[in-house]
């Protein structure tokens, strides 16, 4: 396939800026990055507005954008489960995070499995569910990253063997050094 | 709503005001009442736009609760 010039010059450009925007969230309202809930959670002082686009950012994803418009398109009204769905999650929300976070602020619980070890008072609860929230993570990166390399091949570029992953491992170093020096969630809010 | 999470007031559960929360399950997992193509709105069947309204419509009811609550 010949290389789309334009196509690969508009998605360089994007990638700098958002490894750029990454890097420069770092030194944004600065914490010591040494204490978890700085690193994980920006000192718990992100605010009302940044956190709704947190919270937008968590929820809609590129699955929202791409393959559930994709899924209707190709198979109709049945992709359309995201609608309702959606509808009836915010109601649980509101019922369930305002309080969520009353107690882990109250007791300074980072993750889901801190609370779920303060709360039940079992730390082998709470190493289960740290592991499936690790496992249940697994493949959405591997989405994530057959997602970018179906991008990068669609712009022409060689995406077999060792060469063709070269542009994926790239990409996944940059989004993890960012991910690692600077906040909450980089990566997942960035695509 | 304040931008210091220090300030955070625990909201005041209205049940009342709640159980308006469980009206977009009802209508939404009540499939039959709303799996129809007429009538339709430029074009967009009864199907589509009566889900979309429906965002419209739970966003506001949440909204009125969080109001009461707060």
């Amino acid at each position: 396939m010949a290389l789309n010039t334009t196509a690969l010059i508009v998605f360089v450009i994007l990638f700098g800026l958002v490894t750029y925007m990454g890097f420069a969230a770092s030194r944004w309202r600065k914490g010591d990055l040494d204490q978890l809930h700085e690193w994980g959670l920006g000192g718990r002082r992100f605010g009302t507005l940044l956190i709704w686009f947190l919270i937008g950012g968590d929820l809609y994803t590129a699955y929202t954008f791409i393959a559930v418009p994709a899924g209707l398109f190709g198979a109709g009204a049945l992709f359309f489960f995201a609608v309702p769905y959606t509808i009836m999650i915010y109601p649980m929300v509101y019922i369930v995070f305002p309080r969520l976070w009353s107690v882990a602020h109250k007791h300074g619980y980072v993750t889901s499995a801190d609370f779920v070890r303060g709360r039940y008072g079992n730390k082998w609860l709470a190493l289960a569910v740290a592991c499936t929230g690790l496992v249940a993570t697994m493949p959405y990166i591997a989405l994530q990253l057959v997602g970018i390399q179906v991008v990068i091949g669609a712009m022409g570029v060689e995406t077999n063997g060792f060469v063709g992953d070269l542009p994926l491992i790239i990409a996944f170093v940059v989004l993890a050094a960012f991910t690692y020096s600077s906040a909450h969630d980089s990566p997942h809010n960035s695509y | 709503m304040s931008d210091n999470p220090d300030d955070h007031k625990p909201m005041r559960p209205v049940i009342w005001a709640r159980l308006l929360l469980l009206v977009p399950f009802v209508a939404m997992l009540w499939v039959s009442s709303y799996n129809v193509a007429e009538p339709t709105i430029g074009g967009v069947p009864f199907f589509y736009w009566y889900q979309l309204g429906w965002i419209a419509i739970s966003a506001v009811m949440i909204g009125f609760v969080y109001w009461l609550e707060r």
